[in-house]
């Protein structure tokens, strides 16, 4: 996989940029996590998330003028969060962690001037021990004496000792003069004069008025080493005072290291973020007004964070349970799923999370900048495939099944009754045809009676394949659709499955596709108008084909004009969690997908894809094929009922949809079908066990024959249980059962696993879901 | 990996071809190419291995997962 793939992906999800506050603020605060924490009531993390930007935050989180505020999104609707009263709040009622004095390096630097700015710097210098020699050329604290308002008593001394107990000194200035300047230049690494001390004159210190241009960068002026604060009259004053201390400091730190004080700076620069919020559902909040506005109560300070939206980018993760399962975001994932590729030693710990999505593009849909995981996850699944490293157990019985639609015994192509070829083909697709036979059955007679010349064809269109990566068996299975198609007069294919439709489009674009929702819509059928009311569900895979999505419409319109929109609908449809096999490959994921998806509905499901229906059955929800609607074969509010089909039932389903279409329509001679071996019992509990453990009958019926045969493996003489195992594939079955008094095989329980160990009989056959075993079941349709 | 497995009830088992009963040992299992020692039942005669549910579904599907994310 190429980076390119995961750097496209990255750059389009913006999860990890920045608020707007935090971008918009020159020193980068964090104003969303202070926020955040306060409104938890975490005062201290407050402080922490506080600290970790704002140098000297005790005092200048009592200075801050917020230029943050314009940039936040209550700004626009009712009033910005007040992060400056926020600040306060954290300062005045939290302790700072007290900095340790780093040993002292050779660096020194001096300062003209002992406002906010010069404290700033020797706060930021002295971190990593360089050391500031502060001259006065008036009172110690500048112009933060006048600011007595805003600074409690005593923090202003605090801070000043605190500045001198980290290892810089205060000094008196012998007076301002060039050559006061030139000695200082002489002596130090550099100087700073902090213009926001009333008593500084930067021009008696010879600095003519261009060289007092401060460069917003690196707060430098056009002379070398020289470093300035702007003078009170600039707008925000302490803030400007805070950004040239620290920006100097930077600068001294790149001075010290040989370094050009504008390299690397990018960083620093305010800018716009890119993070995109959505505020259509923010409540609204009114701005909290403080009994005292210098220092709001913990109450009054809780309401105001509680109004920070917490700007965050969350669209995909609001609709995708898959994506909020693994407690990350797009981004992430990304550079997770594509270091579990690159992997050469060690674990492939993100196997799951490639194979757990349902490649339904919803979030791709409601991403403002249209990230595609989709398209991501495929291409890592194609190329897990191709390196030989996608886990067996992901797909493998969604394969079988694919292989098993496809065998001779059930897969089928006839062309219309008397004629060589038809100019349509009717392909209701493989689980249709395993859920519904006699619904199918229904509508290609219905098909054939009102537009003619519909061949039909029961098969799977290789959708399985393409999900799971299998390049080659996609390309295998498409290329005999394509010899049906060109050896029949190239007809088009009526198509009512969703996922066929997108597939056929996808791999076989040459050959012409109608869904048969537009069909039927166009050709109503007689319509029995069911009175019930019912809440239509769009399959994920008509997300981008309206005329689909409008055909169904109509239809209900006319069977069930009492029908509701589900609360996802249309382009922002939800999974039902079988797309993509995420459910295959993760089947508890799977079921809560289902059941987030049917959460909404307020009235009885309907779909037009019986996956959908299916699943939606499973979850214990009532639920109806649309086909169950048009063609009904019993009363709606039975088949509503209806349990999903079990594994087994679904493969019977097609064998006996092959019979009863081949001796109904084509008037064909065909076998019935091999009938349940009788001599074997299974209970209903065991059944549901067998379907979680997707073990067969089929898979039973054969361990049985072995034991037949040869024995069981083991025998119990206190239970009086036998203990029989068969490996037929990748996979070893074992049936424990008992025979009773009329010679049957009483099933007790049936497991399966993978790992072989020694002494099951047929151990070491090779999988059907391989190329190889696909070929060897022959002769297809 | 911890090579011991869950207490595993094999009463009353026996092997149908030794007719012995089944013993607790050193067995070699493999999967996806990779291959390692466990103690599971078996006929210690004949060397027929018995996967009792509880490991079908606890232990030996988690190393299956490990073998398969290798």
């Amino acid at each position: 996989m190429e980076k390119e793939v995961l750097l496209a992906l990255e750059d389009r999800c913006t999860y990890e940029e920045p608020p707007a506050c935090q971008s918009r603020c020159p020193l980068h605060v964090d104003g969303r996590t202070v926020a955040r924490r306060l409104a938890e009531g975490k005062l201290g993390e407050a402080r922490k998330a506080l600290d970790r930007q704002l140098p000297l935050a005790q005092l200048t989180g009592l200075l801050c003028e917020g230029a943050c505020q314009e940039s936040c999104l209550r700004h626009g609707l009712e009033a910005a969060v007040n992060l400056p009263l926020l600040e306060r709040h954290v300062v005045l009622n939290s302790r700072a962690v007290k900095p340790f004095p780093m040993p002292a390096t050779s660096n020194k630097v001096a300062a003209i001037g002992s406002s906010l700015g010069t404290l700033v710097l020797a706060s930021e210098l002295s971190r990593k021990g360089n050391k500031v020699t502060i001259y006065l050329t008036g009172p110690k604290g500048g112009a933060l004496l006048a600011a007595n308002n805003l600074i409690p008593d005593g923090v202003l001394n605090e801070t000043l000792e605190l500045i001198e107990f980290l290892g810089n000194r205060f000094a008196e200035a012998p007076g301002l003069t060039p050559e006061f300047l030139a000695q200082l230049l002489d002596e130090f690494k550099g100087v700073f004069i902090d213009q926001g001390d009333p008593t500084v004159k930067a021009v008696s210190l010879g600095l003519n008025p261009a060289e007092l241009e401060i460069d917003p960068t690196t707060s430098g002026s056009t002379r070398e080493r020289v470093f300035l604060a702007p003078t009170a009259a600039v707008p925000n004053p302490y803030l400007a005072a805070m950004v040239a201390g620290k920006r100097s400091a930077g600068s001294f730190d790149r001075l010290f290291q040989g370094v050009k004080p504008s390299a690397a700076r990018e960083p620093e620069r305010v800018y716009e973020t890119t993070l995109v919020v959505d505020v259509k559902e923010a409540l609204p909040a009114p701005k909290v007004v403080p009994s005292d506005p210098l220092s709001p109560t913990t109450e009054e300070a809780k309401l105001e964070a509680e109004r920070c939206l917490n700007c965050a980018c969350h669209s995909c993760l609001n609709v995708c349970p898959y994506l909020r399962n693994y407690k990350g975001y797009p981004k992430k994932y990304a550079r997770e799923m594509y270091n579990n590729i690159i992997t050469t030693y060690g674990n492939r710990t993100s196997n799951i999370l490639i194979n757990s999505c349902l490649e339904c593009d919803l979030c791709k849909e409601v991403c403002p900048n249209a990230a595609d995981v989709p398209a991501f996850i495929k291409k890592a699944r194609d190329e897990m495939v191709r390196t030989n490293h996608m886990p067996a157990s992901a797909h493998e019985y969604a394969l079988e099944d694919l292989v098993s639609a496809n065998a001779p015994d059930t897969a089928f192509y006839r062309p219309p009754v008397g004629a060589a070829k038809g100019e349509r083909i009717f392909f209701p697709g493989c689980q249709l045809v395993a859920s519904k036979p006699a619904t199918v059955l229904k509508t290609y007679e219905y098909l054939n009676s009102s537009i003619g010349g519909v061949g039909l064809m029961s098969a799977c269109c290789g959708a399985p394949a393409r999900w799971s990566g299998r390049a080659v068996l996609t390309g295998t299975i498409t290329q005999e659709i394509r010899a049906i198609y060109a050896a029949n007069g190239q007809p088009t294919f009526i198509l009512a499955c969703p996922s066929c439709q997108l597939f056929f489009q996808a791999e076989i674009p040459e050959i012409p596709v109608i869904s048969l929702w537009e069909v039927l819509a166009q050709n109503p059928p007689p319509s029995l108008i069911q009175s019930v009311e019912l809440t239509l569900h769009d399959p994920c895979a008509t997300r981008y084909a309206e005329n689909i999505q409008k055909s169904a419409r109509r239809l209900l319109s006319v069977f069930a004009p009492r029908f509701k929109e589900q609360k996802f609908t249309g382009r922002l449809t939800k999974c039902c969690g079988y797309g993509g096999l995420g459910g295959s490959a993760n089947e508890t994921l799977g079921y809560e997908i289902a059941k987030d998806t049917v959460k909404d509905a307020t009235s009885p499901l309907v779909s037009y894809c019986v996956m959908c229906r299916d699943r939606f059955a499973k979850t214990g929800a009532k639920s109806l094929h649309l086909l169950d609607v048009i063609f009904p074969t019993g009363k709606l509010t039975d088949l509503m009922s209806e349990p999903a089909p079990n594994l087994t039932a679904r493969r019977d389903n097609r064998q006996e949809f092959k019979r009863l279409a081949l001796t109904s329509v084509w008037k064909e001679e065909v076998k019935p079908m091999a009938a349940p071996k009788e001599d074997i019992v299974i209970s209903e509990d065991l059944w549901a066990v067998m379907e979680q453990r997707r073990v067969l009958r089929g898979d039973i019926e054969r361990v049985i024959a072995e034991a037949a045969k040869n024995g069981p493996l083991f025998f119990n003489q206190q239970t009086g249980h036998n203990l029989a195992s068969l490996r037929p594939r990748q996979v070893t079955f074992w049936v424990e059962y008992v025979i009773d008094k009329d010679g049957r095989y009483v099933i007790k329980d049936a497991w399966c696993h993978r790992m072989v160990a020694p002494g099951t009989p047929g151990e070491g056959a090779e999988s059907p879901a391989t190329l190889e075993g696909y070929a060897r079941t022959g002769g297809r349709v | 990996m911890d090579r011991k497995l869950p207490d595993m009830d094999i009463t009353g088992w026996v092997c149908q071809k030794c007719q012995s009963p089944l013993t607790i040992y050193q067995v070699r299992v493999t999967y996806m190419g990779a291959s390692f020692e466990v103690e599971l039942p078996g006929c210690a005669q004949c060397g027929t291995t018995m996967i009792p549910k509880i490991l079908a579904f606890g232990k030996m599907l988690d190393v299956e997962k490990i073998l398969e994310d290798k």
